[in-house]
């Protein structure tokens, strides 16, 4: 049987977690749920304002411990999940604005998933919470990091997670560039993109017309939740 | 890390989108070996479940202060038609919460009462009365299941509320 030790199993005590949720008690489960599953540090927020307050400090301080996963429920006042999504997407620090970003929220919203979808969000988590699906989605997040996007009106993670039949032309396959973050070095390489499904297309600048790029590729149910 | 891929970036003719590969320092973090999946103790698993268990007397004490602010909240909405969006977005709220933790301890009706209900207040730009009473209706059974600390699918009495909440949407759909 394999054991933490021989590598199987993920040591999560090393993780730094933030939960933004107004709901006090669901905040408090979520916190007891990552807790038991053995995340080292759990920071709270009552909502999305307080959830940037910590995150900028964070930020800021140096030597300060970096939170690695943000769990902010959709439904929160002051600043709901969205509009703290869009605040983290759009900060000036890589260090947030490439943060793993797991949205709470339930199915009957199905608008809300969708535009969380387009703001970037990481991972969704379906209510109703379970300890399974909580486990499920930090697992996700670090077997299967997406490559980050950023095009006109997008930044986020790759929105297509898998690569689908397609009999016609693809159109959204062009040239693009790559970029490479790993440290003070990035190298940066250009090359043809990969079809869909592997990576995001794009088209220049003169053919976007200023608003389209990843954006423009229909929405598929496979990539929402 | 800085990002470096802001150069040369945007202009006319140039490309506009980029694939920025990150490194994966979770998977730095939490170990495992590189390349291939890996999974959370079932150890940690079993354990985060039992702390979870141990507040379920802390749920139903929550629940029953969520159904008693949302059973308010709803009857502002019958009585204050200016202000019924405004209360029916509370009452969505709370639902929501109800929702998130019913099936974690247990209550999956409780859940489903909720979430069902809540698919009706999603789009409150003309509730109407009629669905004002599918909304009580839900709010009904919800009161049913906590009273009577229904778990599970409830048995018959589960099926027969699941039932009649679905005949009522039904006809509401139908009226719209």
């Amino acid at each position: 049987m394999a054991s933490a030790k021989s590598g199987k199993y993920y040591r999560l005590d090393g993780l730094s977690v933030l939960v933004a949720d107004d709901n006090r008690f669901v905040r408090t489960i979520l916190v007891t749920v990552l807790r038991g599953l053995g995340v080292g540090r759990v920071l709270q927020a009552e909502n999305g304002e307080e959830a940037t307050a910590i995150l900028d400090v964070s930020t800021q301080i140096q030597g300060a411990s970096d939170i690695d996963i943000v769990f902010a429920d959709h439904l929160m006042a002051p600043v709901d999940g969205l509009e703290l999504l869009k605040w983290v997407r759009e900060h000036d620090h890589d260090k947030l604005k490439f943060m793993p970003y797991i949205m709470m929220s339930g199915e009957a919203d199905e608008n809300a998933v969708r535009m969380a979808r387009d703001g970037g969000v990481t991972e969704y988590l379906a209510k109703p919470m379970s300890v399974a699906n909580v486990a499920s989605r930090l697992v996700a997040i670090v077997d299967k990091p997406r490559p980050f996007i950023r095009a006109p009106g997008y930044i986020g993670p790759d929105r297509r997670r898998q690569t689908l039949p397609y009999a016609g032309d693809d159109r959204r396959v062009m040239t693009g560039r790559r970029v490479t973050l790993d440290g003070a070095q990035a190298p940066i390489e250009d090359e043809a993109l990969p079809p869909v499904g592997q990576a995001v297309p794009e088209v220049a600048a003169e053919e976007a017309g200023g608003a389209v790029g990843a954006e423009a590729a229909p929405p598929s149910p496979e990539t929402l939740g | 890390m800085t990002d470096k891929s802001d150069k040369g970036l945007p202009g006319k003719g140039t490309r506009v989108v980029e694939i920025i590969e990150l490194p994966n320092k979770l998977r730095a973090k939490v170990g495992g070996a590189a390349g291939k999946p890996g999974q959370i103790d079932p150890a940690a698993i079993d354990r985060a479940s039992r702390h979870v268990a141990r507040m379920a007397e802390a749920h139903q004490a929550q629940t029953r202060i969520d159904l008693t602010t949302l059973q308010a909240a709803f009857e502002q909405a019958k009585r204050d038609t200016e202000h019924r969006v405004q209360h029916l977005r509370k009452v969505y709220k709370i639902s929501d919460g109800i929702m998130t933790l019913g099936r974690t301890f247990g209550y999956n009706l409780l859940s489903d009462f909720a979430n069902s209900m809540n698919h009706f207040l999603v789009d409150l730009e003309n509730p109407t009365d009629a669905l004002l009473t599918v909304v009580g209706l839900h709010i009904d059974a919800m009161h049913v299941v906590v009273r009577d600390d229904i778990k599970g699918d409830g048995g018959e009495l589960g099926q027969a509320l699941t039932k009649s909440l679905a005949l009522a949407r039904a006809k509401l759909i139908h009226k719209r």
